[in-house]
């Protein structure tokens, strides 16, 4: 087999990008976050050495390691430090007590359990915190702030599509009901499109009170066919059958994500992403109490593939595009109000992604955690090993055969920090909510909320 | 490894008390041996295919290019007694991925076109590593049994299809006799 | 007290390869091999630490035995670590090769090539009647996304057994749509790649790598694109290139946590912390929402055709 030679391509736009295998997971926008982050971990172990590899590789510029004295264990031998731009300093209480000294990080990660350090962290503002600790087979994880963190990205994996059937816009029920009727025309009709009549054909129908359901629906899909089409099922109608619920759903419902969000629209923030988000929070209570909203949340324009010709297909999708970008405008004359000159591109994302908003609640400040007592009698085990390691005073100096078997607990560890890192840098997809422990005995991932 | 080396020792322990080892357990890993494991899955699939008199299978060419033929001569319908062979084209994925299905012979038909590709479900989107090749051949048989016009490949056949079954018989009669329709030839797959 | 004689082969030299390699060095594992037969691109180097941009188009094999031979590192009683890189195909490799390790590891990217190991392996035990049983670790990763299975060969579940349990590589569509109703930039690729493509160009396999052919594909997809409607702004070389070559997003994180993992069974393999009959084999792993493993322990098939005893 010939080997790769993307940088023999003749074309210009193949200029591959180094971290092209991580744009697709976050896009230009996310890597941007990345690289403009600045990290501070604090305590230097083997921990902390393969943390910052994990976050000096996807371009984490800005990174800083404040190594404390009593801590020797750096796998120097093995990494060229040097090259990772790091910039170190020696832990000094004076100049750490400040809350000064600790806002210009947008995250910092606590790899040690030393007296001092958490003597003054309980003390200090801290910006968004990892708290993390690893012993043998066991480490656990800990999102602290004093603010909420909001995602407007979550990435989910089984969106339902956003449809709207039970009230549409005016522009969609109109494309709806402008269909051509022939027979040969109904065999290339979305499925979204079969929904929406059989909808309407159930609903004239029946005066009795019994709700609508899939089995409704599908029998008018079904009568439909008849009349329609003689030429067995097409796949527009399977698909119709099969998504018939996207048909049932009420789009004025307001899902429990976003109402969680926009309980916290007047929370004090002082993070910059969070007072624009409680923008775009406020901005969505002005769109829904307008008559052009229906009570229903912007169209996100999104929709999924239909058996359908292209042309049908491609009317379709223009016209959820038209209605989405209609609603981002009449939002954007909300925010602009609140908020001059917010960007553009943040509204149309924001309104893409209103029905899939989060928000994560970390543990409020170390002092918190520290003091973490809980219903000690009935704890599950993964809180008994959270509570062992977190009052584990001392970073524990293992033999060397014990290093060597241990190794890919602390490894795997850094991975999972390195993870939420880059989550919360990004604000894309969802970090824990708030406290995860690691057991590598019996491969499990515990999360659980303090 | 302490542990794994101990119930290897039980195990050995126990094969030695079955020790009257068969022949048959001898050629079967004989077989395994030289058979990647979609190999192995492929002929486990001809072992226990179930044929129609209707179709045919030619494995010769399935050891050298792991291609297989599947000669079909539906006794009923618009493409009665035809003779149509596919070539039936697997890679190492066999059966996570679905082998290559093409129509060796030009025909007149609303869901394959005149090259040969075939349009049938579980040869891609419904594919699944369930299915075999005995799966395959009812697929096959099933496009000449009943052609289906609401999603063609071959439009021109669909649109015939669609206007009536006596047109699309003669059309079709005409194709396999080695005809031309729209300016198009198509193969002489009868006698 | 682990073995001094023990030995491992790491299969792939990638984003988890890495990963499986540097932690194995600080496991303190004496003897490590490692086969990849690609070379380094500067695409890998968002979580491929073992290279530098100066080590672009060389074998990551090589590349990858060679840093960590230069940290001149002491393992299992006192040996020196040593990695020897196999710049090859790995299913060339002979039983008799095989059979020197302890214990494989792997971190491919095909399923083929696990395939084609775990049936190896699988067979060795069942030749040597139960004498040699090499055990594989098998990891892999997608975005946040991973699993790890250890496979112990003819004691419990092998990589065949889960067979039916795995997504298809690619995603394919009805030909009818592709060939008539495209409607994603995806459909138009597809079309290109099985039908129009073959007869452009007969007898002739598509290579991505060849750039003339992915200026063909380029070219005629804003054509095809374009003939139906298509919105063609989702069709830049890097999405076709990901489409034709099914690549994945990759990050660090994730290759260090599944190989972490990998490695960790590993360890308490060779420790003798595992349990061959009990423990929970399998482990998948997502970060998108939260932190979510789940292992359970999957079972062997009976009627699976690799690893099905001989009875």
């Amino acid at each position: 087999m010939s080997r790769l030679s993307i940088y023999n391509f003749p074309s210009k736009h193949l200029a591959m990008n180094r971290f092209d295998r991580q744009l697709r997971l976050w896009g230009t926008h996310g890597q941007q976050r990345v690289e403009a982050g600045r990290v501070c971990v604090v305590g230097s172990s083997a921990l902390s050495t393969e943390i910052l590899k994990n976050l000096m590789l996807p371009g984490v510029r800005d990174l800083t390691l404040i190594g404390l004295k009593s801590e020797s264990y750096i796998q120097d031998q093995f990494w060229d430090f040097a090259s990772w731009n790091i910039v170190q300093m020696d832990w000094d209480a004076n100049r750490m007590k400040c809350s000064k000294f600790w806002e210009c990080y947008a995250l910092v990660i606590i790899t040690t359990g030393n007296a001092e350090v958490r003597d003054i962290l309980r003390r200090v503002r801290m910006p968004p915190t990892l708290l993390c600790r690893v012993s043998k087979f066991h480490g656990f994880l800990t999102f602290v702030s004093s603010e909420p963190h909001f995602v407007i990205e979550a990435h989910r994996q089984h969106q339902t599509a956003d449809l709207r059937l039970d009230r549409p816009r005016d522009q969609l029920s109109s494309f709806y009901c402008n269909l051509p009727r022939d027979p040969l025309s109904f065999s290339e009709w979305p499925f979204a499109a079969v929904l929406y009549q059989a909808r309407k054909l159930a609903l004239q129908e029946k005066a009795s009170l019994k709700p609508l359901n899939r089995e409704v629906l599908r029998h008018h899909i079904s009568l439909m066919q008849d009349e329609l089409s003689k030429n067995g099922q097409s796949p527009n109608l399977s698909e119709a059958y099969r998504f018939a619920y996207l048909a049932l759903q009420n789009s004025q419902h307001i899902p429990e994500n976003v109402r969680e969000c926009l309980l916290l629209k007047d929370k004090p923030c002082t993070l910059p992403y969070n007072q624009n988000f409680q923008n775009l929070l406020r901005a969505l209570c002005k769109y829904m109490s307008l008559p052009h909203s229906d009570g229903q949340l912007p169209v996100s324009g999104a929709i999924p593939d239909m058996e359908s010709s292209s042309k049908i297909y491609n009317a379709l999708r223009r016209t959820y595009m038209e209605v989405a970008a209609t609603d981002a405008s009449i939002f954007g004359s909300l925010i602009l109000p609140i908020a001059p000159q917010f960007p553009l591109d943040q509204i149309n994302l924001f309104c893409k992604n209103s029905r899939h908003i989060r928000v994560v609640s970390p543990v409020k400040n170390i002092s918190t955690l520290y003091d973490f007592q809980g219903p000690k009698s009935n704890d599950t085990p993964p809180v008994l090993v959270f509570r062992s390691l977190l009052d584990m005073p001392n970073d524990e100096t293992l033999d060397k055969e014990h290093r060597w078997k241990y190794y890919p607990v602390i490894s795997a560890m850094a991975g999972f920090v390195a993870q939420e890192t880059t989550k919360i840098l990004t604000h894309q997809f969802v970090p824990i909510d708030n406290t995860m422990v690691y057991n590598g005995m019996s491969n499990e991932v515990s999360v659980f909320r303090i | 490894m302490l542990k794994l080396r101990q119930l290897q020792k039980q195990k050995q322990e126990q094969l030695a008390e079955s020790a009257t080892a068969p022949e048959r357990q001898k050629q079967q890993h004989q077989q395994q041996l030289s058979n990647s494991a979609s190999q192995l899955r492929l002929r486990k699939d001809l072992a226990s295919l179930d044929l129609p008199p209707s179709v045919e299978i030619d494995a010769a060419a399935l050891q050298t290019s792991s291609t297989l033929y599947i000669r079909i001569t539906p006794d009923e319908g618009y493409y009665e007694s035809g003779r149509f062979s596919f070539k039936v084209v697997f890679k190492d994925t066999y059966p996570i991925e679905p082998p290559k299905v093409t129509l060796m012979s030009r025909i007149f038909h609303p869901n394959i076109d005149v090259q040969g590709n075939v349009c049938l479900n579980i040869l891609r989107e419904d594919w699944s590593p369930v299915l075999d090749v005995q799966s395959i051949v009812v697929g096959l048989l099933m496009l000449f049994l009943e052609p289906n016009a609401t999603d063609p490949l071959n439009k021109a056949a669909a649109n015939i299809l669609k206007s009536g079954s006596s047109q699309f018989q003669g059309q079709v009669r005409n194709a396999m006799s080695g005809g031309l329709i729209d300016g198009q030839r198509y193969d002489r797959v009868v006698k | 007290m682990c073995d001094p004689e023990v030995s491992i082969l790491v299969l792939g030299a990638g984003g988890l390869g890495c990963e499986i390699l540097k932690n194995l060095a600080l496991q303190g594992i004496p003897t490590i091999h490692v086969v990849d037969m690609d070379t380094i691109e500067l695409t890998n180097l968002n979580r491929q630490f073992l290279f530098r941009e100066n080590d672009i188009g060389k074998p990551k094999a090589d590349v990858a035995a060679q840093y960590i031979n230069d940290r001149h590192l002491t393992g299992f009683g006192g040996r020196p670590i040593r990695v020897t890189p196999h710049f090859q195909d790995l299913t060339l490799f002979s039983d008799t090769f095989l059979e020197q390790f302890t214990l494989v590891i792997s971190g491919l990217d095909s399923i083929e090539a696990r395939r084609a190991i775990n049936s190896r392996l699988v067979r060795i035990t069942f030749e040597s009647k139960f004498q040699k049983c090499i055990p594989l670790v098998d990891g892999g990763s997608d975005g946040f996304k991973g699993h790890c299975k250890v496979i112990i060969p003819g004691f419990a579940a092998c990589y065949e057994c889960s067979l039916a349990t795995l997504p298809a590589e690619t995603e394919s569509y009805p030909l009818c749509t592709v060939a008539n109703n495209p409607r994603l930039p995806e459909h138009v690729i597809e079309y290109l790649l099985s039908v129009q493509w073959a007869e452009a160009h007969p007898g002739q396999d598509f290579d991505y790598a060849d750039g003339a052919s992915f200026q063909w594909l380029m070219s005629n997809s804003l054509e095809r694109a374009e003939r139906f409607n298509i919105d063609a702004s989702k069709l830049t070389p890097q999405f076709v290139l990901g489409v034709v070559k099914n690549i994945v997003p990759s990050v660090a994180s994730t290759n260090a946590i599944i190989a972490a993992q990998c490695c960790n069974e590993a360890s308490k393999l060779l420790y003798n912390e595992y349990d061959v009959e009990r423990s929970k084999n399998f482990l998948v792993y997502n970060g998108e929402d939260g932190c979510f493993a789940h292992s359970f322990v999957h079972e062997r098939l009976p009627t699976c055709l690799v690893c099905q005893e001989p009875s």
